[in-house]
């Protein structure tokens, strides 16, 4: 029969989310409640026990040319975008004479910009996949 | 290098190598919550779409939030709105999983997860969103309940009841079915 004291505080208690001297006295002396925590704890291990996520980033540039194309394309366009995402009011934007970036921002509109943001990492994910 | 206790800060700035910091830092992230919360068909669509309503909100954060709670806040909601597009189906969660596998991961452990991630892909969509909320987003419990707009004691039950059938499957014994 599981115990049924201190529901609310037992799962706040195993992810270190408050402290009780109630329940921690409690847990002493509580087979169910200790049982619970060892198994919470268990279930995280396996759950964090994959590798951590790989970022959404290409190859080795000088393996796969264009994979190291398309991820110097993606953090440009990433940086790019997300400054000119960020920008007030970004409707019109001041037209800067040089530098492709710079003229790739000024007439564009904002849906444009994040398409091709979006194409550029389409891109890089497909490369990185076929790596 | 510059810490990431900043970044937030330098994003709203416009520094673009605090963009190129926040893909490396959170792309794999994001892209992996969305898997597991709404299944794998259209993640990527699904984690570029809440890329860009990041930056595009970055305006808005205040810096006395939490940036990854208010990241993923964001991540969550574009995740409901999608569940509820395609309620009906769920696809399989972490597909991908096997291509990351390294070598020296015990095949024990690694069938230990699977079987994980396969009950958390059975759950109900509220106790596996808490349940990835508090794991894979890293919020509290607090911060999950503000974020869905739920009771503390309602996000607590939806994962006990997410954390019970992942304990039973882990340490098999009677198992009761719930849904909150």
């Amino acid at each position: 029969m599981p115990c049924d004291r201190f529901a609310e505080i037992r799962l706040l208690h195993a992810y270190g989310e408050v402290e009780s001297p109630d329940f921690e006295t409690h847990l002493a002396t509580c087979v169910e409640c200790r049982a619970e925590a060892r198994e919470i704890d268990e279930v995280r291990g396996v759950y964090h026990s994959e590798p951590p996520p790989a970022p959404l980033r290409a190859p080795d540039a000088k393996r796969l040319p264009l994979a190291g194309w398309a991820a110097a394309a993606a953090a440009g366009v990433v940086a790019v975008t997300g400054w000119f995402l960020m920008q007030p009011a970004p409707r019109q934007m001041p037209v800067t004479p040089v530098g492709s970036e710079a003229r790739l921002m000024s007439g564009v509109s904002i849906d444009r910009q994040i398409a091709s943001v979006r194409e550029r990492l389409r891109i890089l994910r497909i490369t990185e996949k076929d790596f | 290098m510059q810490r990431m206790e900043d970044l937030p800060r330098r994003l709203k700035r416009g520094d673009p190598a605090a963009f190129d910091e926040f893909h490396r830092a959170y792309s794999g992230r994001l892209l992996r919550f969305v898997t597991r919360l709404v299944g794998l068909r259209d993640a990527e669509d699904l984690a570029q779409e809440v890329y860009v309503r990041v930056l595009r909100s970055l305006p808005a954060y205040r810096e006395e939030q939490r940036f990854e709670s208010w990241l993923f806040t964001i991540a969550n909601h574009l995740c409901v709105d999608a569940h509820r597009r395609r309620r009906a189906t769920v696809e399989p969660l972490g597909v991908e999983a096997p291509r990351r596998y390294e070598p020296d991961w015990a095949a024990a452990r690694r069938e230990q997860f699977e079987a994980v991630l396969a009950e958390l892909r059975g759950l109900p969509f509220e106790q596996r969103q808490v349940f990835i909320l508090r794991e894979d987003a890293g919020l509290s419990f607090k911060e999950i309940a503000r974020t869905l707009d739920e009771p503390l004691g309602t996000v607590l039950a939806r994962m006990k009841y997410a954390m019970d059938r992942l304990r039973a499957r882990l340490s098999p014994r009677e198992v009761k079915e719930h849904a909150v």
